[in-house]
């Protein structure tokens, strides 16, 4: 995808992410540049069809999506190959992995349908930031470690797309995932602690987890 | 997210305090299950910080239902986990009652997400589904579950759980 993705009719808080300066994370820059009665008695109800969506900005967080959703298997794919993993951890990272291709296979049909250029190149900036720590690995611990923190980053990224699609239904598939990710991070977490359930805390933030060195603007 | 139109608001206030309902509801069902003698020390810390997790967001999702908040556990809803309570005789039981609930609410938030329009509802929403979801998870490693069960596939939360309905359990 190329060109000024048109803000006018997104939200606020969307329009001063994009005008204001930080703008969109460099995860979104590097998915489009390739590089990488009773009220409530039927308030649950599914809201009727409509088309996925016509909003520009949609689809550059469904590519982004996308882009990090091979970006996750890349690296655990790495983290395996360190040859640091016992039989239980490499099943669960395979296991991890398999919901990953899942979670591709259902935010793929967002920018097929947009006919715009499909991603089918890992996050470049996420490859990036995780670099160093894969270097590092030494252990075990220090695989699971990296795994629990790209789960994590996974799961505030698809709250903050959550927050951010147009339409209920994307919405919904983004925070399918986002809850797939969150149990991967919980799973992680525990077996890190060794013996004890890690808890974690109430809420996945809804902020942008890109850090503020890749965040371009 | 374009912009929400009055009607959604009031709609999504609705929601809100609809889950805000079930949360609470939860929240009074981990209590009782802490009190129910069957766990171990180690279930009964990890029970008492999920009945915590759901009061905090019974609470944000009260902040967002404003005028709409009944700051109350769902009467309905809360009847059935009584049920439910007082069969359980064991820590494994009490366990699987819990994932249950974790699950439903989790297939809840979903729906909930489905339906609302308006960002603070859907920000809060979405802050809490994924912890719910952890939840579900995390009780499936105490019961010794397999990956499969403790990770189930990608894209759903769990097939087999059933969302709380406000046609169900209604709001008052």
């Amino acid at each position: 995808m190329t060109g000024m993705i048109d803000a006018s009719r997104g939200s606020r808080r969307a329009f001063l992410r994009l005008g204001g300066g930080a703008a969109v994370a460099a995860f979104i820059a590097s998915a489009c540049s390739g590089d990488g009665s009773d009220e409530t008695a039927s308030t649950l109800a599914p809201p009727e069809s409509r088309p996925i969506s016509d909003w520009p900005l949609d689809v550059a967080y469904a590519q982004t999506a996308v882009s990090l959703e091979l970006a996750a298997a890349r690296i655990n794919e790495r983290i395996v190959a360190s040859g640091f993993l016992g039989d239980g951890s490499i099943a669960l990272l395979g296991r991890i992995n398999a919901n990953h291709a899942a979670h591709r296979a259902v935010m793929e049909p967002i920018v097929t349908d947009a006919a715009v250029e499909v991603v089918d190149a890992p996050n470049a900036v996420v490859l990036a930031v995780t670099e160093p720590a894969l270097s590092l690995i030494a252990a075990e611990g220090d695989a699971l470690g990296v795994a629990h923190r790209l789960e994590t980053m996974l799961s505030q990224a698809y709250v903050f797309f959550t927050s951010e699609f147009s339409t209920a239904e994307l919405r919904s598939r983004s925070a399918s995932i986002a809850a797939a990710d969150n149990r991967h991070q919980a799973v992680l977490a525990t077996r890190l602690a060794i013996d004890q359930f890690a808890v974690g805390d109430a809420y996945v933030p809804v902020e942008n987890p890109a850090p503020s060195a890749v965040i371009y603007g | 997210m374009p912009a929400a139109t009055r009607q959604d608001a009031a709609a999504d206030a609705t929601i809100a305090a609809f889950v805000e309902s079930t949360e609470l509801a939860m929240a009074e069902a981990y209590r009782q299950l802490a009190a129910s003698g069957f766990l171990s020390d180690g279930t009964s810390a990890i029970v008492e910080r999920f009945r915590q997790h759901h009061l905090a967001h019974a609470e944000s999702m009260g902040l967002v239902a404003g005028a709409q908040s009944g700051g109350v556990a769902n009467v309905t809803l809360l009847a059935e986990f009584e049920q439910e309570i007082l069969a359980v005789d064991s820590e494994g039981a009490a366990v699987r009652l819990a994932r249950s609930m974790e699950s439903r609410a989790t297939v809840t938030c979903g729906a909930a997400l489905g339906r609302v329009a308006t960002e603070p509802v859907v920000e809060a929403v979405a802050s809490v589904m994924p912890v719910e979801s952890a939840h579900a998870a995390i009780l499936a490693l105490v019961l010794g579950l397999d990956l499969e069960a403790t990770l189930p596939d990608g894209t759903t939360v769990d097939e087999t759980a059933v969302g709380f309905d406000p046609a169900v359990y209604p709001l008052r």
